[in-house]
């Protein structure tokens, strides 16, 4: 498993960053995909837009809670 | 969770102040040296958020608080190992948070999930500085839930499965009885989704005035 991804299938690792940033990734899948993600620009930059969007759910979360 | 705050020096209001107005970023780095009082800030930042998950999670009360007080510790520990390229430390918080919860549930064998109590209302509520971060959370969660129910149903369910319930993308592959890649996709279609609604410019107004 390397770091190098060809264009043709990167659509999978594109899931893998919405799974990882959702903590859905089992651990050998989390090992492989930060491996991947060390040494490819375009999963950083999705995976930071799954942040942003996953960084938003707690505040629903705060509200289902009770208040 | 009073036994949550770190013992520290007294500061004066002008050293007080100064650590007020550093990042969380910032703040760790500090913390990584023995700062207590810049770890002290990020509790002060983020108490409420990892309170209110673990709540969603654990349900609200004494587990709840034990789950945050974990993971500030577990941050506390793992403080030399934070590394800013991998997330913000909110997110970072949130995920030990979020995975304390979900060991505490497994653990006790109880995966369904609880609303809170009003019994946990009014002990948030006796908090006077989580009232304010909760009022704003209020306010937001209406816009993010929104956002949610926009979401097709099968996009809505995985990400709310994997993030409130804790479920790997195994997991719920295996309870939907659909493919695992199938779920990964719904997984980025929804959270694609999510940011577009959202808009990248309020999260970031959101984590400014969270983290400030």
């Amino acid at each position: 498993v390397s770091g190098v991804a060809d264009n043709g299938g990167h659509a999978r690792w594109q899931g893998d960053a919405a799974a990882y940033a959702l903590n859905a990734l089992e651990d050998a899948e989390v090992t492989v995909f930060e491996a991947h993600l060390a040494a490819c620009a375009q999963c950083r930059q999705e995976l930071d837009a799954m942040r942003e969007a996953v960084n938003r759910l707690p505040a629903a979360a705060s509200t289902l809670a009770g208040l | 969770m009073a036994a949550l705050r770190l013992k520290s020096r007294r500061t004066d209001a002008t050293r007080s102040a100064a650590l007020h107005k550093r990042s969380d970023g910032e703040l760790i780095v500090l913390a990584r040296g023995g700062n207590a009082d810049a770890f002290e800030v990020i509790y002060d930042r983020h108490c409420a958020a990892a309170y209110s998950l673990a709540c969603r999670i654990c349900g609200a009360g004494g587990a709840a608080e034990d789950v945050a007080q974990e993971a500030f510790l577990a941050l506390w520990r793992a403080r030399d190992r934070y590394d800013a390229r991998r997330g913000e430390v909110r997110s970072w918080l949130l995920g030990i948070v979020h995975n304390a919860a979900i060991d505490r549930l497994r653990r006790s064998g109880v995966h369904k999930r609880r609303r809170a109590s009003a019994d946990g209302i009014e002990e948030r509520a006796e908090a006077p500085e989580r009232t304010e971060a909760e009022v704003e959370q209020c306010e937001q969660a209406r816009h993010v839930r929104h956002a949610l129910e926009m979401l097709p149903e099968e996009q809505r369910r995985v990400i709310e499965l994997a993030y409130f319930d804790g479920l790997t993308h195994t997991q719920i592959a295996t309870s939907l009885e659909q493919p695992a890649g199938t779920i990964k996709g719904r997984m980025r279609l929804g959270l694609v989704k999510l940011h577009a609604q959202l808009g990248a410019e309020e999260s970031a107004a959101d984590a400014e005035r969270v983290t400030r």
